[in-house]
């Protein structure tokens, strides 16, 4: 086919159906060129792609140079060895072969040279519309401007005559309406000539001083041979008669040409138009001029062809009327449709009719291009923001990555020319220290990006440099590049970019398949976590190019993934399905993008997701947790504060005294660690502390005319208290101490909470206009039935029944229980014994050693591992000198002492004393002061008020704390649950909640939902799942004591801003979230749509990349795989 | 009447806008008649709005000016509106009814909009408009499927080109691999008699008395 095509056999007469740049080729075939090349760029590109499909079968040597001052140099070098030789680049590739050019008259030419240099007015593919016209003159070569596809054939030949006969290169200047109109195009005779060889000439060849000063007189002689080359060369011509005339200049003569059929038929208005733009045909003009009195001149872009006619008329003294650009009546700008020019007749002529539009027109949605789906471009952006999000710079370039800067991609602060996006993100980061990434494509990479990447290397600049190597120019139309070669038989690696970005000096160089989510976002990760510049190589081939290269008529009959689609019950979108966790929150672009990014990083499949994360499931209020973590990560703290306290009436103290049951099932401690879940909140509390203003104002209820009576202002009391003002009821907060905070105050020593934090907690519930009453005692002055005759509703909260007691056999020492040790004010012993493994014995030791214990000693059943207190605290009170000996019982006390044993447990891990036998002959008898028994406390039993008896424990529904007394309700370890300060707090929701239910119905009550019961047995174990990113946790620094001695400052610090980032980054998300539409917020592929609110894809569309799949955070795309029977040749 | 034939094609990058432009032109180059195709490419290849022109007849520039179009060619309905300027009481117009949406649309998550009310919205101003579900038919004719054969098929089946059929056809199954072309005549045949059959519908409904 390609061998025997018309356009390289077909003789004179003969006419094809051709491109304008197809009849540039054909034009200089016919003048029997014997070397071509170029640089692809549109509208300039099948020029050269002709040579490099026909040049093989005409034995024409063709190459795609590295760039357009190489090709040029090349078409140059065959030049002086006498071939004719043309040489094709868009506009703006012109200036980059700029230092050549300039010089290249001044030497002047052996063969023939035609540069062709394609114009596209309007910019419809390039950054400006430069007119290269006024190049002619300045740099004394001449220029011929097509005004057909036809004439563009005929121009070529002829410049090829022309450079050779006046010794100076010829530009061919089509403008995109000429390379792109086709038309069918009759031949001229194809001529072959023969390449004579370099002949040695150094007086002509070597532009030193001397030379070049004699050159510059030699141009002169010519230019003058090729003004009358151009004078006779008949590429200019009149139609029509009359003594006013429209002048044209290339593209826009035919659209004035069919008017003279149109409008201007039967006026008297000539036609003139030429397709020379230097040296002008002037005796032509002066000729038509001096039968004028009228002229307007059509051409595009700058008043060239005006400037000089005017000059023309000064010159020779005519009084032509001039008419044009300079005197308003047509644009400077932009391409010339028939509109323009009409709209011009009708105002300068009167002729024909204003140009007008239909007028029912609606507004339509644009439809902007897109990089393709499955375009590894997208997926290298994506991962690159997933990671460097809207913190850093991105300086894009050339290619058709250049559509990357759309949203959502977004990656694009800036863009300029070949190569800017490594020279703009290098001197960005040099001028400013900001975090900058440049990307560029593979073959931008070699046409101008290796000099930029070497500068940016030479000064050090701390950037990251990304190399998108799709394997093929694929902008322009699949044009091959150093880094492959289009083979007969398929492209062909040839060039490694990795190699020479090293040899260039890159330390940091990483290759990764963009498609590889995972893969790629971690190593933008750790460019990121570099102070150095950075080379990303993102390889993967165009899959439009490869859909192109291999035969698509072989049968096909293999199982495959043909396209993906959604699942609608786990995609969320738009909060669809509510996972209840009191968020109403929208979809944030920051937040959706930390939770693509963390799925992006797990590897592993087959495992569901549930609706609610397993830290959610097993925390007691039921916090999002794996929401305010996407946030922190995201530097969204206002949002996670939100989320936070949205659901957690005593944020602050709760940050610190927590027991923590979601980092105790946290999925990430199957990769390394759990994520430090505690920690990230007491970092946004600690925020929010410090901003001017406090960032969350909570969204109550207007007042709803009903009180409710709380008696205990525990942490139940106190939640409920919250709760209940929040829902609009005027609550009465009662207690028998002073002060309000109950075990949180008395029951936690002040270096773990201090009051003032306390304080602040408590003080956020009575803004809320909780009214508190200190040392009211149920049963003493306040009666259950005087408050439920006065309220709408009681809740009692009074806690628990005080600590479990442990009887001891034997005389020694005094026992103390450790709630009634760290609440009063007990003085000094000097060797204090501890009994317990949980919190309060860690608490209860430390305690002790600030009030000036010499030796702390804690007996644990549990071995230290598993003891239930939080492990940093265990290793804490251990710094501080507390002893641990685990596996040990307390049998009795003995005088100024007590008998301990050994123990082990016979079912292993268990925490049930009765499990526990003893080793034999391990007793042990230790001296003590003090023994202090911090074992857990009991339920209160039935607690009695003088005139209502109410079972506590058993009496209670645990759901909404409704008792058999209907206006009275109960919460907290009064009613047993797990006694933990978050235990309480949920317990006072969800009384809260069932006086609600129970004063306004469960309508109005459910609008804000409590905390659900937390499920027996362990929550959804993810096994299987990891990560790429292996990362241990972050620790909060110990704070420093301002004392020598152990004092009761806060002992804990809170994490930096940087650590409660990365932090919180370890956090896989592993729950489902409504408030996702990643895909098309973050990804952007076509192939997505929205149809009634659901998020679909268009399987016609989807080419099956998979990468959507990787990041899904609700994990909601999955493949489709189908039969494919393909038909074969029928 | 012009002796000129102005046609335009719409649709959206990918779905062979140019290339059929370029098929139609050299048909019409095999008929012996003057032909100017137009088209702008580069950017617009990546799922923009593309747009070509073919103008057979005794003309210079392959614009079309204003309101001009004979025919025009819509592979997408979205994009055959956008094309309503083009548009009069002169202008037959085929769509296809398949949309391909928008990526502003789904960024907005905005639904396309409903294909009937393009489809009155074109009626209301062109003078004949055929709907046709060319994707359909080009599955019909084997997999890939060719979409632009079965509508050149159409347009030559409702007699809107001035190209004789069989050049058309010829030029058809020459118009890429061997090895396809079979499937493009197949897919322009069917198109012909989707063509064919819709020109015996308007007219009798042109005779039907009752419909006017």
């Amino acid at each position: 086919m390609t061998a025997d095509h018309p356009l390289i056999t077909a003789g004179e007469g003969h006419t094809e159906f051709l491109l304008g740049n197809e009849a540039i080729a054909r034009g200089a075939i016919e003048a029997g060129v014997g070397f071509a090349c170029g640089y692809p760029g549109t509208p300039s590109t099948e020029v050269t792609d002709t040579f490099a499909r026909f040049g093989p079968h005409l034995g024409i040597p063709f190459e795609y140079s590295v760039n357009e001052k190489i090709a040029l140099e090349m078409a140059f070098a065959a030049s002086l060895a006498g071939a004719r030789s043309i040489v094709a680049m868009k506009h703006l590739g012109l200036m980059s072969a700029g230092d050549p050019l300039t010089t290249i008259p001044y030497i002047g030419v052996v063969g023939g040279l035609v540069i062709v240099s394609a114009g596209d007015p309007s910019s419809h593919t390039s950054p400006n519309e430069q007119d290269q016209r006024h190049l002619a003159d300045a740099l004394h070569i001449p220029m011929l401007d097509p005004r057909t596809p036809q004439e563009a054939l005929e121009v070529t030949r002829f410049a090829f005559e022309l450079s050779e006969r006046a010794r100076l290169p010829v530009i061919v200047r089509p403008t995109t309406r000429v390379c792109h109109t086709s038309a069918p195009i009759t031949f001229g005779p194809i001529t072959k000539r023969e390449t004579p060889g370099f002949r040695r000439d150094p007086a002509r060849f070597l532009p030193l001083p001397p030379n070049a000063r004699r050159m510059r007189v030699e141009i002169k002689d010519r230019l003058e041979t090729a003004g009358r080359m151009m004078s006779e060369s008949g590429f200019f011509g009149r139609q029509g008669g009359g003594r006013t005339a429209i002048l044209a200049s290339g593209a826009p003569t035919p659209i004035c040409s069919d008017l003279m059929s149109e409008e201007l038929a039967g006026q008297e208005i000539v036609l003139l138009s030429l397709a020379v733009v230097y040296p002008l045909p002037e005796d032509w003009l002066i000729a038509e001029l001096r039968q004028l009195d009228t002229v307007v001149v059509v051409e595009e872009l700058s008043p060239y062809l005006e400037d000089q006619v005017r000059a023309l008329c000064s010159l020779h003294g005519l009084n032509t009327k001039i008419l044009g650009k300079r005197t308003g009546h047509l644009p400077f700008e932009g391409e010339y449709r028939p509109e323009i020019i009409r709209t011009m007749l009708h105002d300068v002529f009167g002729v024909g009719s204003p140009v007008s539009r239909p007028e029912e027109l609606r507004l339509l949605p644009q439809r902007a291009p897109t990089l393709c789906a499955s375009c590894p471009h997208r997926s290298t952006f994506f991962a690159a923001r997933s990671v460097f999000g809207d913190d850093a710079l991105y300086f894009n370039d050339i290619g058709c990555y250049t559509l990357g800067v759309a949203p959502p991609l977004k990656a694009g602060d800036a863009l300029l020319s070949m190569g800017s996006g490594f020279t703009l993100a290098a001197g960005v980061a040099r001028t400013t220290g900001a975090r900058t990434l440049g990307f560029l494509g593979d073959s931008t990479f070699f046409h101008s990006g290796m000099p930029a990447l070497l500068n940016a290397i030479k000064e050090d600049v701390n950037m990251v440099a990304v190399i998108m190597d799709n394997e093929v120019t694929a902008m322009t139309g699949f044009q091959e590049s150093p880094g492959i070669e289009l083979g007969p038989d398929g492209p062909h690696r040839s060039v490694d970019i990795e190699a020479i970005v090293r040899a260039l000096g890159a330390r940091h160089v990483e290759t990764i398949d963009p498609n590889d989510l995972a893969s790629a976002v971690a190593a933008f990760e750790r460019a990121k976590q570099r102070d150095e510049l950075s080379v990303v190589i993102s390889q993967r081939a165009c899959p439009v190019f490869f859909d192109r290269t291999v035969e698509h008529n072989d049968l096909v009959s293999s199982m495959e993934i043909s396209t993906y689609a959604i699942d609608h019950d786990r995609c969320q979108h738009c909060g669809r399905s509510s996972c209840g966790q009191r968020c109403e929150q929208g979809v944030v672009e920051g937040f959706e993008r930390a939770m693509a990014r963390a799925r992006s990083l797990e590897i592993g499949d087959g495992v569901d997701r549930p609706l609610v994360a397993s830290c959610a499931t097993a925390c007691p209020l039921y916090l999002c947790i794996q929401g305010y973590a996407a946030h922190i990560a995201a530097g969204r703290y206002g949002d996670a504060l939100e989320l936070i306290m949205s659901g957690l009436p005593l944020p602050d103290s709760v940050c610190r005294v927590c027991h923590r049951p979601c980092e105790a099932v946290c999925v990430r401690a199957g990769v390394d660690e759990p994520v430090a879940i505690n920690d990230l909140k007491r970092f946004v509390m600690d925020w929010a502390e410090t901003q001017d203003e406090f960032p969350y104002r909570p969204k109550g209820e207007a007042a709803n005319g009903m009180s409710v009576a709380v008696i205990g202002a525990g942490p139940a009391g106190l939640a409920a208290s919250h709760e209940l003002a929040m829902r609009g009821y005027q609550v009465r907060l009662y207690d028998s101490n002073t002060e309000p905070g109950g075990l949180l105050r008395s029951g936690v020593p002040e270096y773990r909470l201090p009051s003032e934090v306390l304080d602040r907690d408590i003080q956020r519930i009575l803004d809320l206009g909780v009214q508190f009453e200190g040392e009211r005692r149920l049963g003493a002055d306040l009666r259950l039935s005087e408050l439920a005759d006065s309220n709408d509703a009681v809740l009692v909260a009074i806690g628990g029944g005080g600590d479990s007691v442990l009887n001891l056999p034997g005389d020694g020492p005094e026992v103390v229980p450790a709630l009634s040790y760290l609440g009063n004010g007990l003085g000094p012993a000097r060797r204090v014994l501890v009994v317990g493994g949980g919190n309060s014995a860690i608490d209860s030791a430390r305690t002790a050693l600030r009030r000036g214990a010499s030796h702390v000693v804690i007996v644990s059943l549990e071995r230290r591992d598993e003891m239930p207190a939080i492990q940093s605290e265990v290793t804490a009170a251990e710094h501080e000198g507390v002893e641990i000996r685990d596996g040990v019982r307390v049998t009795g006390l003995v005088s100024k002492g007590v008998d301990l044993e050994r123990v082990e447990s016979t079912v292993p891990g268990s925490r049930d004393p009765e499990t526990y036998v003893a080793i034999e002959g391990s007793h042990i008898r230790m001296e003590i002061d003090r023994v202090i028994v911090a074992i857990g406390q009991t339920g209160i039993g039935s607690k009695v008020d003088d005139d209502v008896v109410l079972e506590w424990s058993e009496d209670v529904d645990e759901k909404t704390g409704r008792t058999s007394h209907e206006q009275i309700f109960a919460a907290g370890d009064l009613i047993g649950g797990d006694r933990t300060v978050t235990g309480a707090i949920a317990g006072g929701l969800r009384a809260a909640w069932g006086i609600d239910t129970h004063l306004r119905g469960s309508s109005k009550a459910d609008e804000r939902m409590p905390p659900p019961l937390v499920p027996d047995g362990s929550p959804a174990n993810r096994e299987g799942v990891t990560r790429v990113d292996i990362e241990r946790r972050r620790v909060p620094p110990e704070l420093e004591s301002t004392t020598p001695v152990l004092g009761f400052e806060e002992v804990t610090g809170t994490l930096t801003e940087q650590q409660a980032r990365a932090e919180a980054a370890r956090c896989m998300i592993c729950g489902l979230c409504g408030n996702c539409s990643a895909c098309l917020d973050l990804f952007g592929c076509p192939a997505f749509y929205v149809s009634g609110g659901l998020i679909e894809i268009d399987p016609t569309l989807c080419v099956a990349c998979g990468v959507c799949a990787q990041f899904c955070p609700n994990d909601a795309i999955y493949p489709v795989t189908s039969v494919l029977a393909m038909g074969g040749p029928q | 009447m012009s002796t000129t034939c102005n046609l335009l094609l719409v649709g959206v990058g990918g779905q062979g806008v140019l290339s059929t432009a370029r098929l139609l032109g050299r048909a019409a180059t095999e008929a012996d008649l003057e032909v100017r195709v137009g088209q702008i490419y580069g950017l617009s290849q990546r799922g923009g709005s593309v747009e070509a022109t073919v103008r057979i007849g005794p003309v210079s520039t392959a614009f079309i000016s204003g309101a001009e179009a004979d025919v025009v060619l819509g592979l997408e309905p979205l994009e055959t509106e956008r094309a309503l300027p083009r548009m009069s009481a002169r202008t037959t117009v085929l769509i296809n009814r398949t949309p391909i949406v928008p990526t502003s649309l789904t960024l907005d998550r905005a639904d396309y909009p409903d294909v009937e009310s393009i489809v009155e919205h074109i009626d209301s101003i062109a003078g004949i408009v055929h709907v046709i579900d060319g994707d359909a038919l080009a599955r019909l004719a084997g997999d890939p499927p060719r979409l632009t054969m079965v509508m050149l098929g159409a347009l030559d089946g409702l007699g809107a080109l001035p190209i004789p059929s069989d050049i058309l056809e010829t030029a058809v199954e020459r118009h890429g691999s061997e090895l396809d072309s079979g499937r493009r005549g197949r897919a322009f045949r069917r198109g012909r008699e989707f063509g064919e059959s819709a020109l015996v519908d308007i007219s009798n409904r042109q005779s039907d008395p009752i419909d006017h």
